[in-house]
């Protein structure tokens, strides 16, 4: 969670940028608008590995919130989370 | 599968009642090979049940009747989502996320949209099996078979028991 949260504050400019090693351990968020108050996050990074799929979306959402980006975690309606190897597979490595 | 007189070549399956008898019959398939210790192949078939029940709620969103024919609801799956702008690949219409974000939008656009807590469990159950559940694995020898198949049975079997609410 603290991953995605840092991420999410270097993205709004709260946190200088971090070098992350290995590379793949960054989060890389993707946010999808759908319209009526309803957004769907997709996060893809290695630190899923030891995370049951069913555990990665309230963590997603806890991230948000620590972020404090409390009102967009509210308008998170899907939230997803894969390893690289998984979006890979799925052939979402380029969202 | 509906099987037509021309060239004695099978037809895929054209309506809902046909898809259901298909996905029992895929299940079945997956014990049988459990029970021959076939996990890896186990796993290929329980994957089409998966798709199977994901394509029936779509059918059943879109309206279709049990016996009425569901190649047009087929055809328009591809360029009704790319209206609706999802983005995981159909995989020759085979993609299992693809059609579970396919419902899910498609509900959220009609303003009925899922709770999300139940919508995330499905997703999460969907994305378990279809990242087990890959085309490469009709060309590859068998491998980490029983594994596989720890991984995807217990989340199979909640899409195939839960997949109703997709459409209720």
């Amino acid at each position: 969670m603290d991953l995605i949260a840092d991420e999410l504050l270097v993205d709004s400019g709260q946190k200088p940028s971090i070098k992350y090693d290995p590379p793949d351990l960054a989060p890389q968020i993707y946010i999808e608008d759908r319209g009526k108050n309803r957004l769907h996050v997709t996060v893809i990074g290695s630190f899923w590995e030891d995370v049951l799929e069913v555990q990665r979306p309230a963590i997603i959402l806890d991230a948000f919130r620590k972020a404090g980006r409390t009102q967009v975690a509210e308008q998170i309606s899907i939230a997803m989370g894969l390893t690289p190897g998984e979006a890979e597979a799925l052939g979402m490595e380029e969202k | 599968m509906s099987s037509e007189a021309t060239g004695g070549r099978i037809q895929p399956a054209d309506t809902i009642a046909e898809f259901q008898q298909a996905a029992v019959a895929r299940l079945a398939d997956a014990r049988a090979l459990r029970s021959r210790e076939r996990d890896y192949w186990a796993v290929y078939t329980l994957g089409y049940a998966v798709e199977m029940h994901l394509k029936i709620a779509y059918f059943r969103l879109f309206g279709l009747r049990e016996t009425e024919d569901a190649r047009v609801a087929l055809r328009m799956a591809r360029p009704w989502a790319k209206q609706l702008g999802i983005t995981e690949p159909d995989r020759n219409l085979h993609g299992l996320l693809f059609w579970l974000k396919l419902i899910l939008i498609e509900r959220e656009f009609a303003s009925r949209p899922l709770p999300s807590e139940w919508a995330n469990k499905m997703l999460s159950c969907v994305q378990r099996v279809a990242s087990h559940w890959l085309p490469e694995m009709r060309y590859r020898a068998p491998a980490e078979g029983t594994a596989r198949f720890r991984r995807v049975v217990a989340a199979t079997a909640w899409i195939v028991q839960n997949s109703r609410v997709l459409w209720n």
